[in-house]
């Protein structure tokens, strides 16, 4: 039989037979991390999105250093192997931080892309196909291949078969269907499925001159990804005075005011809105580019965009009654609440402060990227 | 309740479909509107829950409040109580989303069965004449596909005699039924309808291909069902109308506008080729960003409303079809009211999120 060939997004320097052959790098060798750092600097000249330039940030060395220093597994590590990514459909640059995680680990990868396009998807690849074209980054270029095939394709079981990982993006449905999937014995499975997050806001925290900080760092926490993201909060738990709500959200609109929106918005504001009010106890509190209705029971995944649906709270500890297993990260303003208690409640993976829901970290929805995309080899 | 019902039964009578000019409008359905707003709050629970910020006596029609219509396909939403439903009826759900379910009790569905009567009558007159189908016999059977084609099919069939489907089942054009048609009708009025798109795919352009037309010189064409597929291919209302009348020997092509959700008050396109708003209906177009009533000549998404539903609180909907409007009381037809084109379909609203790799 011979093997199907995928559709490369980047040309390649190597077939998927080479790639196959190729050995791991060292990790965090100098030409990986060389890589990054042009990577990082390419992206900042552009800053043309601004999900790409949050992803230029966090490659920078500074930050790849001291994500190294506290994440990396401490012992001899090396490369795990050959790493199959499936990424998400449209959080457009998601997948790069996990790809950057495997590829500082040395491992050579196979990315497959979604076919849907979009703009930031497509500057994305093309700043990497710019920077494998570099003769001193043939190492790298060699070691990862961008590909994509429909998902009915049998590529995704063949490519299974030669994975040592597969770091799986997307719902649980996605996630189920590929890790149903043969792989061999021992492939790790590291699988991102569908999670929902949150904001904690203090209200007696609030005075009118921190206003628009906080309107600030919600809305770098919902803009990027049309608030889409896992990590983007759609529901706001608040405690604590109520006064300033419906300000918050005013401060919020004149920020959303200055970006493109989307054509459908409204619309999909307007039908999300008039479902909560219908068929529960619910109150619009704002409404305008972007809307906030305070609900007894928030529905997640309903509508994004600027949608927020808040649910008042007497006190913290009710929090209990409103979060469940789905809960990603909880960001907070006020006194962060005690690390203890909220992971006694759920299986709750990031608690942050607010303005910070997005910042990826190597240790995501529970996992540690490194040690999972390394093999660890003792001596006695 | 029947008071209300009594009111509108009484208005529609005496309508005039296309003879009401714009003050007169705002004086006689501005009052109807706001009656049926209070209705809807009084006999249907999620509709006075969503509109509590809307007491009532809006003073203009821009100012009436609308439901966004795919709410429809999320939730039950009637004002009647559950013994009182006379007939559902189901939108055509768009792949892979739930049709909307709309409850009508004996009064609407009658009141719209009239209504669409008398506007029907402006382009098709009054008598009843030979009618040829567009479409196959076989969606009338077919209960799946009954609900959209079947029920548009079974409420213009009032509006003919002898009627005869041009398609076979496998969608093909069924000869011998259209010659034997052709030979008890020829030189008559006939009167056809179809689907826009089928109406063109298998019978206009098919007909076409094998050179054929067909023996009849007055009749009249009703189309409706949009345009997406046909503007896919390039195929524009005039291109349409005139390889309709070479093809099906009629003079007259008229598409109209409607939806599931307002059956009854269509939208009809009159002889200067534009979507006329019936005395019983008004229409919004909205800035589909800010949802703020915009002026003619400027695209934007297109509310509906209507004084037919008292059944279900579908009497102002915003839906999601962008269009424009053109002008008031002036069409070059004579026509009174508003005038609109519709453009397609608002896009769907991209997939982003973590939460659909496979999707892709």
């Amino acid at each position: 039989m011979i093997p199907m060939q995928p559709e490369y997004l980047i040309k390649p320097t190597s077939d998927l037979s080479q790639w196959q052959q190729y050995r791991c790098l060292p990790v965090a060798d100098a030409v990986t991390l060389a890589f990054c750092h042009a990577f990082s600097e390419v992206l900042l000249s552009q800053r043309q999105h601004s999900e790409l330039t949050a992803l230029g940030f966090w490659l920078r060395e500074a930050n790849l250093a001291q994500q190294l220093k506290r994440h990396l597994p401490a012992g001899q590590l090396s490369a795990l192997g050959h790493v199959l990514h499936i990424t998400p459909n449209n959080v457009d640059s998601m997948f790069a931080y996990s790809w950057c995680c495997s590829l500082l680990m040395g491992n050579c990868n196979l990315v497959r892309v979604s076919q849907s396009s979009n703009p930031v998807k497509t500057a994305l690849l093309q700043v990497i196909e710019g920077l494998f074209q570099r003769p001193e980054f043939s190492a790298i270029a060699d070691r990862n291949l961008f590909v994509e095939y429909p998902k009915d394709s049998p590529l995704s079981a063949q490519l299974s078969c030669l994975a040592d990982a597969r770091v799986i993006w997307g719902g649980d449905d996605s996630v189920r269907a590929i890790r149903a999937l043969p792989a061999k014995p021992a492939t790790r499975d590291i699988a991102f499925g569908n999670r929902w997050s949150a904001c904690l806001i203090d209200g007696d925290s609030l005075v009118a001159d921190s206003l628009p900080v906080l309107a600030e760092r919600l809305w770098r926490d919902v803009y990027p990804h049309a608030q889409q993201a896992c990590s983007s909060p759609q529901v706001v738990f608040w405690t604590g005075a109520k006064t300033m709500q419906a300000d918050l959200f005013a401060v919020i609109d004149q920020l959303a005011e200055t970006q493109p929106r989307q054509l459908t918005a409204a619309n999909e504001h307007l039908l999300a809105s008039q479902w909560l009010l219908a068929n529960q106890q619910a109150e619009q509190i704002f409404r305008q580019r972007v809307t906030a209705i305070r609900v007894t029971q928030a529905q997640t995944g309903l509508c994004a965009d600027g949608f927020f649906q808040i649910v008042n709270l007497s006190e913290k500890a009710q929090l209990r009654q409103y979060i469940d297993e789905g809960l990603q990260t909880l960001s907070y303003f006020g006194p962060c609440p005690d690390p203890q208690w909220i992971s006694s409640l759920a299986k709750i993976d990031r608690l942050v402060p607010v303005g910070q829901a997005l910042a990826f970290s190597a240790v995501w929805d529970g996992y540690n990227l490194f040690s999972e995309l390394t093999r660890q080899v003792t001596y006695e | 309740m029947t008071k209300l019902n009594q009111q509108l039964d009484d208005w529609i009578g005496q309508m005039s479909p296309f003879g009401l000019d714009k003050a007169s409008k705002r004086d006689q359905l501005l009052p109807l509107l706001n009656a049926l707003h209070q209705h809807h709050r009084a006999h249907c629970v999620p509709y006075a829950n969503i509109m509590t910020q809307h007491p009532g006596n809006m003073e203009d029609f821009s100012a009436i409040p609308y439901l966004a219509v795919r709410l429809f396909k999320m939730m039950s939403l009637q004002s009647i109580p559950e013994n009182q439903v006379f007939k559902l009826l189901q939108s055509s759900g768009t792949s892979g989303q739930k049709p909307a379910r709309v409850a009508l009790d004996k009064a609407t569905a009658s009141r719209q069965s009239r209504t669409l009567v008398r506007i029907m009558q402006q382009v098709i007159g009054r008598q009843r004449l030979p009618m040829l189908i567009l479409d196959s016999a076989s969606v009338l059977k077919d209960r799946h596909q009954y609900s959209a084609r079947g029920a548009g099919i079974q409420g213009l069939l009032p509006f003919g005699r002898d009627h005869t489907y041009a398609l076979d089942n496998n969608m093909q054009l069924d000869k011998a039924a259209i010659e034997a048609f052709a030979q008890r009708h020829q030189g008559q009025p006939v009167l056809m309808f179809g689907f826009t798109f089928m109406a063109w795919a298998y019978v206009i352009k098919a007909l076409a291909d094998e050179g054929c037309s067909l023996p009849f010189s007055e009749g009249v064409l009703i189309h409706s069902g949009g345009w997406k597929k046909l503007q896919d291919q390039q195929v524009d209302d005039d291109q349409f109308q005139s390889l309709a009348k070479a093809t099906l020997g009629v003079d007259k092509v008229h598409n109209f506008y409607g939806m599931a959700e307002q059956v009854g008050s269509v939208f009809v396109q009159c002889q200067q080729g534009h979507l006329h708003v019936p005395a019983c209906s008004e229409v919004i177009i909205r800035d589909p960003y800010t949802l703020a009533p915009l002026p003619a000549g400027i695209p934007g998404l297109i509310q509906v409303m209507s004084i037919l539903p008292t059944s279900y609180p579908g009497f102002s909907l915003l839906t999601e079809d962008m269009g424009q409007w053109h002008g008031e009381d002036d069409c070059l037809c004579g026509w009174k009211g508003r005038y609109f084109s519709v453009a397609g379909r608002l896009p769907k609203t991209e997939l982003r999120g973590c939460s659909d790799t496979h999707a892709a």
